[in-house]
């Protein structure tokens, strides 16, 4: 059997048209065993170029310029995703620092401020619920002053 | 992605916010209940005639109705208690203050105060030692002015004058 004649071989077609991986396992051992005992035939294929590799021979080259821009690209397109992992990091410790700066914020905040200022007034008025002094005191509460009174207890009779 | 799984550096700080907002809010309930009082004992006295700043005004009133010409702070005492709770402090000689906030009632505080005295002293045992009560009341007070309780003999003629403030 001639590659000529192979044209109407179905199983044949699909080799020279390519079709390797179509081929199953049992169309597989059958073109080996033909090849094996056809040596016409199997000198023949091995000199046929298979179709895709006879396309890409058809492809244009690639010019200087052309592979220049691929180079660039692939070059600069790992700098721009470190940029990114870069700020991605650094989002995460400004949101850590931010996180920080609020605990400490929020800390200050819940310690004792200063003690405000407590102004000297006096009182000009008191109630006395019950009260209880020493053998001898009279206690009495004395208002005194007119226009700014000041209301005080005092215990008579001991001093 | 992190968005939804807060990194590592995040957890602290937001765990310690979580903890502070309740110790915060269990705080806040504590804190409600509490009064500071304060208590300045003040010598009235006739050998001189020096006034301290804070007590021009009872001073100019005082000289009017008793004799006295000088009068000095000494001494102040003050603390944050809850109502509730009792406050001690040592005044001046053997002068012993306690306060103790009971309950606001209209906007005026309640307050048992004692003013007493050391007569004998337990040196192995504080809490033996025997007191002299020279007043004792139950009072309601505004807070923030000081109410002067006075008459007590201090040695040398001289008199205290015990002024308690709440706020």
């Amino acid at each position: 059997m001639s590659v000529n004649d192979s044209s109407h071989d179905p199983l044949l077609d699909r080799l020279l048209a390519g079709d390797l991986d179509g081929l199953d396992p049992a169309e597989i051992d059958a073109l080996e065993q033909r090849l094996n005992m056809d040596a016409q035939l199997a000198a023949r294929l091995a000199g046929v170029t298979p179709v895709a590799e006879a396309e890409l021979r058809n492809v244009p080259p690639v010019s200087d310029a052309e592979w220049s821009q691929v180079w660039q690209t692939v070059e600069t397109a790992p700098t721009r995703a470190a940029a990114g992992r870069r700020i991605l990091r650094l989002w995460h410790t400004a949101a850590a620092a931010a996180a920080c700066l609020l605990l400490a914020l929020t800390w200050n905040a819940r310690q004792p401020a200063t003690p405000e200022a407590w102004p000297v007034t006096w009182a000009d008025s008191v109630e006395i619920e019950e009260v209880d002094v020493t053998d001898g005191g009279v206690p009495f509460v004395l208002s005194v002053g007119t226009q700014k009174s000041v209301t005080m207890i005092w215990v008579l009779g001991e001093s | 992605m992190w968005t939804k799984r807060p990194c590592a550096a995040l957890r602290l700080p937001l765990l310690g916010l979580l903890a502070i907002g309740l110790a915060g809010a269990a705080d806040d309930g504590e804190r409600k209940k509490e009064v500071r009082v304060e208590v300045w004992a003040i010598r009235a006295t006739m050998t001189n005639k020096d006034v301290d700043k804070d007590l021009r005004q009872i001073a100019k009133l005082l000289e009017k109705k008793f004799k006295y010409t000088g009068f000095k702070v000494e001494k102040k005492v003050g603390k944050k208690v809850e109502l509730g709770t009792e406050f001690t402090a040592d005044l001046i000689q053997k002068y012993r203050v306690t306060a103790k906030p009971l309950g606001v009632k209209d906007g005026k505080l309640e307050i048992e105060l004692t003013l007493d005295e050391l007569v004998k002293q337990n040196k192995d045992d504080p809490k033996k030692n025997e007191y002299k009560v020279h007043f004792r009341g139950k009072l309601k007070m505004e807070p923030g002015p000081l109410l002067p309780v006075g008459g007590l003999p201090l040695e040398g003629g001289d008199t205290l004058i015990v002024a308690l403030r709440v706020r």
